[in-house]
């Protein structure tokens, strides 16, 4: 089933060694590698035109010039070129190979964009050879090298590759999820149309019909998809099918043909698998002859092609449309391939282990060269596993840390709400008490005043205006910023002293002594807010003709003792005085401590403690 | 008191007309002035650079520190923006701030920093305050209103016990005479250590605490805890 996404991963191959061709220029130019920027600059035609033959030629002789110069960004660059080679000539072994070495000789120069560049490519081969979670490893690992990266044009063919790896595992929802991102993070028509197609593509063997259909459509609408002739041709082939299979009444034979026709014609390999395997399809249930020729014809491309997933799929229905004689030696077939195919998968992914962990045994070839196989085979299989359990433990850490963080967040921001609120109907509750019933007051006054006496009372309505005015200025200085910093010494010496007046007098111990510019700011803030909201109590409730407030900085905590001579406060109203309660929770923010004494009678006494 | 500083031509930067008017009230009341209004701290800037281009400077500005914000979009937001325009450009007419804003910090913090000449709270005594702080630039003095006064004051006199009080009224709760005290004090080398700081201690300290006597004092602060 997956052949009709597969196809397409050759051609971004191609694309991201084109793009890394134009685009790659070493900045720092020094004389003997400016003139390899010169040769270099040879090959990027002879990639364009195809030619391959004096590709190689030239390829190699600049191959020698990188090794004179030791330079690691060439020699990067030739082995990159190396893979596109063997990757054209269908030879996936030596690409990734090559890759790797590539890779290699860019990670020396930390040069992240073509690390990730030749990791997709690596991820794409193994994906085509159905090492799937490893593809999804290397995919993963370039994604890495690509974050914070400015060149983010080929993230997106990073994204189809996981997208493909998911749709080969049948893992269709995840696909979409893919092809969506992959979608969103390209701005090339042929990248997104091709993208669409997969998506389309996810969505048809999901068995979400009418999502690929329109999907399908609205591709055949853009006309410049005639311009890629293979994705065309894909996406009549599948636009058909899906009509087919939404709706089995429907003949699609003439545009399957037609699709057919097109990628004989383009010598398509890939989409000529995919179209024989429809045509096979459609006819199973007309004409077993016809279904027979063509399972056999896309046998035949799968076996040139090395695809086993679909010479698995052909045999399949081989041995439904075929004679019975010839069916059953079809099903021998079958198993028998079934079985080497378990065989291969592993074999294909120990051997890509292998050769990453070869060229890394070169680099460190004179070290290691006692080093005895056993212990080199069994290294493969720690790195495996300690890849896995790093990758595990490191997803697990990003996990519980996000988990925590956003837990934290959700708390904070609702003590920042419960905050907010209390302070909200504090100040209603204020503008109530103080100023609406006092101005109340003032208008009934007027009002029941006569004519006659309004000269007289003019004296007195001012007097009470004044002290309603005096009310909502407090509420104001209660409720604004304040001085924080430099000045806040002075800040809160001005606070404590504003409640000193003839029958309340305040003492400080120790005031100065505390270094208080030192305070860290948040501190600051909820220090004079929990002073204030103590001595606003003592003012309106206490009764007290004294109060002392002492400080004292010890090595880690500032201590603040408060005492008053008041009526003190029981247990219960304690509970209930909304003030008070918040400064519990202020000094909690501040990982401190506040303790009230409460002996009703005895004055109260209160003990703050903030860590320094 | 003659006045020996001419203040004739004011400018009142004021965004509620009825409050501006009163104060040019008032003014007149006082001296023979010429008043100039400005709604904006922007104008007002305007307006006082012109007339000192033109020869013809403020003798006063009178300003409002805050300003409702309107369509107008200002550069110039408020009082003290206005008045550290007016210093950066080295004009230097005398200042009263007229604000409600009574913070003894922030009024000091307007003498010196920019060196304003007044600060008057707006509020009920305003008018005569008006005439306090006239009669006092006019003699080149500065005024504040009495009742940022008094904060300041009260900040300056916060009453304040250090730890030499609570080793005397310790002592004083072991039965000590003040002469045993100041004993004990010249032994251990702690100084001031005099009999008769120890008594003008005790004063203050029993005067801040309401005590008639020493020992009432010792008992109240053994009662808070202090001891």
């Amino acid at each position: 089933m997956k052949t009709r996404i597969i196809s397409y991963l050759l051609y971004f191959i191609l694309i991201i060694l084109f793009s890394c061709e134009k685009n790659e220029k070493i900045s720092s130019d020094t004389s003997p590698t400016a003139s390899l920027d010169f040769e270099v600059e040879k090959l990027n035609p002879l990639i364009e035109e195809n030619k391959t033959e004096s590709l190689k030629l030239e390829l190699n002789r600049f191959h020698k010039l990188a090794e004179e110069s030791q330079n690691n960004f060439y020699l990067g660059k030739v082995y990159s070129i190396k893979g596109y080679l063997n990757l054209r000539e269908y030879q996936n072994d030596s690409a990734f190979y090559h890759l790797n070495l590539a890779k290699r000789y860019f990670s020396e120069i930390k040069d992240s964009l073509n690390i990730a560049k030749s990791l997709t490519n690596m991820a794409i081969i193994q994906s085509d050879l159905g090492d799937y979670s490893g593809s999804e490893l290397t995919a993963t690992e370039a994604l890495g090298f690509l974050e914070n990266q400015s060149d983010q044009s080929f993230i997106s063919s990073v994204y189809n590759c996981l997208a493909i790896s998911s749709f080969s595992q049948k893992n269709y929802e995840e696909a979409v999820y893919w092809y969506k991102l992959a979608l969103n993070s390209t701005d090339d028509l042929y990248s997104k149309q091709l993208y669409k197609n997969n998506l389309a593509a996810a969505y048809l063997h999901n068995g979400n019909y009418s999502n690929a259909i329109s999907e399908f459509i609205s591709l055949l609408k853009q006309k410049s998809l005639k311009e890629s002739p293979k994705l065309y041709s894909k996406v009549i082939d599948n636009l058909a099918y899906a009509q087919w299979k939404q709706n089995p009444a429907l003949n699609p034979e003439a545009d399957l043909k037609k699709a057919l026709k097109l990628r004989e014609s383009l010598e398509d390999q890939w989409g000529l698998i995919a179209s024989h395997s429809h045509l096979s399809d459609f006819f199973a249930s007309t004409s077993k002859e016809k279904s027979l020729f063509h399972a056999e014809k896309m046998y035949e491309n799968a076996s040139r092609l090395n695809s086993p997933n679909d010479k698995l799929e052909a045999l399949q229905k081989m041995i439904y449309a075929a004679e019975p004689q010839k069916a059953k030696g079809y099903a021998m077939l079958y198993t028998e391939l079934n079985d080497s195919l378990t065989k291969t998968r592993n074999l294909s992914r120990d051997k890509f282990a292998k050769i990453r962990y070869d060229s890394d045994r070169n680099r460190e070839e004179n070290e290691i060269l006692r080093a005895e196989t056993a212990e080199q085979e069994l290294e493969i299989e720690r790195r495996k596993v300690n890849g896995v359990i790093l990758i595990s433990a490191i997803v697990l850490i990003c996990g519980s840390a996000f988990a925590f963080f956003r837990i934290q967040k959700i708390k904070n921001q609702k003590r920042i709400n419960d905050e907010i609120y209390a302070t909200e109907s504090k100040i209603a509750g204020k503008i109530h008490d103080n100023l609406a019933n006092n101005i109340y007051r003032i208008m009934s006054d007027l009002e029941n005043t006569s004519d006659q006496n309004l000269t007289e009372k003019k004296n007195e309505l001012l007097n009470q205006l004044d002290s309603v005015y005096k009310l909502a200025r407090d509420i104001s200085r209660e409720n604004a910023p304040i001085e924080i910093g430099e000045h806040f010494e002075e800040e809160l010496l001005s606070l404590i002293s504003s409640y000193k007046n003839e029958n309340t007098n305040l003492v400080l111990m120790g005031f100065s002594d505390v270094n208080w510019k030192m305070l860290e700011i948040e501190k600051q803030i909820q220090l004079h807010k929990v002073l204030q909201e103590l001595l606003t109590n003592m003012k309106k409730h206490s009764q007290a003709s004294l109060v002392v407030l002492s400080f004292q900085s010890e090595k880690n905590n500032l201590q603040i003792f408060y005492t008053d001579n008041g009526i003190g406060i029981t247990e219960n109203q304690l509970n209930t005085k909304n003030g008070l309660r918040i400064t519990e929770n202020r000094i909690e923010k501040l990982k401190g401590s506040i303790n009230f004494v409460c002996e009703p009678h005895k004055g109260l006494k209160v003990n703050i403690k903030i860590p320094l | 008191m003659n006045p020996t500083v001419e203040i004739r031509k004011i400018i009142i930067t004021e965004d509620v007309e009825s409050i501006s008017a009163g104060v040019e009230k008032n003014l007149n009341k006082i001296s023979k002035v010429s008043v100039t209004h400005a709604r904006y701290c922007d104008d007002a800037w305007l307006k006082m650079k012109k007339a000192e281009f033109d020869g013809e400077p403020f003798d006063l500005l009178i300003t409002d520190l805050s300003f409702r914000q309107d369509h107008r979009d200002v550069t110039l937001k408020g009082g003290e923006d206005l008045i550290q325009a007016l210093r950066n450009d080295g004009i230097k007419c005398k200042i009263i701030v007229f604000s409600i804003e009574d913070k003894p910090l922030k009024v000091q913090n307007f003498f010196n920093k920019f060196g304003i000449d007044a600060y008057i709270l707006k509020g009920r005594s305003d008018s005569r305050e008006f005439v306090k702080a006239f009669k006092a630039l006019q003699s080149g003095e500065n005024y504040v209103s009495e009742e940022i006064k008094e904060k300041i004051h009260s900040k300056r006199n916060m009453a304040k016990v250090e730890e030499i009080d609570l080793l005397i009224i310790r002592h004083l709760c072991e039965g000590k005479t003040q002469d045993e005290i100041s004993f004990f004090l010249q032994q251990k080398d702690i100084k001031p250590n005099s009999v008769s700081t120890i008594e003008k201690r005790l004063k203050s300290l029993r005067e801040d605490f309401s005590a008639r006597t020493n020992i009432e004092l010792a008992l109240i602060f053994k009662e808070l805890g202090l001891v």
